[in-house]
């Protein structure tokens, strides 16, 4: 198969915030991690993890959409933890890495289908997911999907 | 350019870089430049201001006796907060209980924080010492040891204390004035049902440590942008409450008195 690369551009004319390039869109990102629950613009992190819940959401909607099975709302709790942030923040004597660690997505599928079909579409969307074969590698998954009625 | 004041801080919570931050960057905009480096113990800041890394180091009570060890007395207090003067810690006990003085503790526990916690720990044992009581002859002690290095900047290890006091498996916890008043206000201690039996004399806590060779100009200019902050400004009130104080005082040295009688009776720095 031929390759296909992304190619983004990332330009900054003012401190603390990136503007993002893609195809005929663009978007703004503000520090790589903010400790500041005030911070008014969305971290590097952020945009990460938020990238990885949309994936598993739209993933599992599209396998879902494959099988026939008709869901209603999903929808995806993500939380994600540094392996030391103070790395991060240059913290002389501190050790360990400042990437991720540890992250969690619990994803909550509306539907009236059999709740074991809705399964096995997961258990597909995290197979085919980009974002959750590439954390796999180095960061702690704890991925879990709950069917309601 | 004016070569920037280099001022070290402890970091215990991440959310403590967002203060600092804020603190540069008023700095900055006053004609100060201010680099902060972040340590993450007082062992590393101390040694980094006695070599000559640092310019300021904002010290923990206990880095500044560990300072003043390490320079023969030559470093200098240059500021602390109005709320770091004249703190006191205090000795809780249950109310109604077999505790009625400090005597009663012989052959009780007592719950303490982290080993290096002048409030919780150092200065609360050194009043039993003053009372005749000698920790782990006269009593024992159970100690919280959470985050050690950062001498309790984080109330983890008080915290602890007072939970092993709640559980009955202590006698008395040590905690600092403002925890009693804090935790009593917010329902974490119920003050009914707890007490205070005994207070100690009071002392400074935090403060503003530089080394004797420290610019004289260089202080003076960054004493009065410290200085220029006023609890009136609403634009500094958010950095001032965020960093618990309403007023920047000058620094003093008076106040370290039962924190250095305490580390050297409890011979925390060995010898």
């Amino acid at each position: 198969m031929e390759r296909f690369e992304w190619s983004l551009r990332v330009a900054s004319a003012q401190r603390d915030r990136a503007t993002v390039f893609a195809r005929k869109h663009s978007f703004e990102v503000g520090v790589p991690v903010s400790f500041d629950t005030e911070y008014d613009r969305l971290t590097a992190l952020e945009y990460v993890l938020g990238a990885f819940g949309a994936d598993l959401v739209l993933g599992l909607q599209r396998s879902c959409r494959l099988r026939r099975l008709k869901v209603d709302t999903v929808e995806a709790v993500v939380h994600g933890e540094l392996d030391n942030p103070a790395v991060y923040l240059g913290v002389v004597g501190e050790e360990g890495r400042p990437g991720l660690s540890r992250a969690s997505l619990r994803v909550y599928v509306d539907t009236v289908e059999d709740e074991s079909k809705v399964q096995d579409a997961w258990t597909e969307a995290l197979r085919l997911s980009p974002l959750a074969d590439t954390l796999r590698g180095s960061v702690s998954l704890e991925l879990v999907c709950k069917v309601s009625i | 350019m004016t070569q920037p004041v280099v001022v070290g801080a402890v970091l215990y919570d991440p959310k403590v870089s967002v203060i600092w931050d804020i603190i540069r960057e008023f700095f900055e905009d006053h004609g100060c430049p201010m680099d902060v480096v972040f340590f993450t113990n007082y062992e590393r800041q101390v040694e980094a201001l006695v070599k000559g890394q640092l310019d300021v180091a904002w010290n923990s009570p206990l880095a500044w006796v560990d300072t003043v060890r390490q320079t023969s007395g030559t470093c200098r207090a240059i500021a602390m907060r109005d709320t770091d003067q004249d703190r006191v810690s205090h000795l809780a006990v249950k109310t109604g209980g077999p505790i009625a003085r400090l005597q009663d503790l012989r052959g009780k526990t007592v719950a303490v924080g982290a080993k290096d916690s002048p409030q919780a720990t150092l200065i609360p044992l050194g009043l039993l010492q003053r009372a005749g009581l000698e920790p782990g002859r006269d009593f024992e002690v159970r100690r919280f040891d959470v985050l050690v290095g950062k001498h309790g900047d984080h109330v983890g290890g008080e915290l602890e204390a007072f939970n092993c006091l709640a559980r009955g498996e202590a006698a008395a916890s040590a905690m600092l004035d403002l925890n009693w008043d804090r935790w009593t206000g917010d329902g974490t201690v119920n003050g009914t049902t707890y007490r205070i039996l005994a207070t100690t004399d009071r002392f400074d806590h935090c403060v503003f440590t530089v080394r004797a060779d420290f610019a004289p100009d260089v202080e003076k200019r960054w004493l009065d942008v410290l200085f220029s902050m006023s609890y009136d400004d609403p634009k500094h009130r958010e950095m001032m409450d965020m960093e618990g104080l309403k007023k920047w005082m000058a620094g003093r040295t008076t106040g370290f008195g039962p924190l250095s009688e305490a580390a050297e009776k409890q011979k925390f720095f060995g010898g």
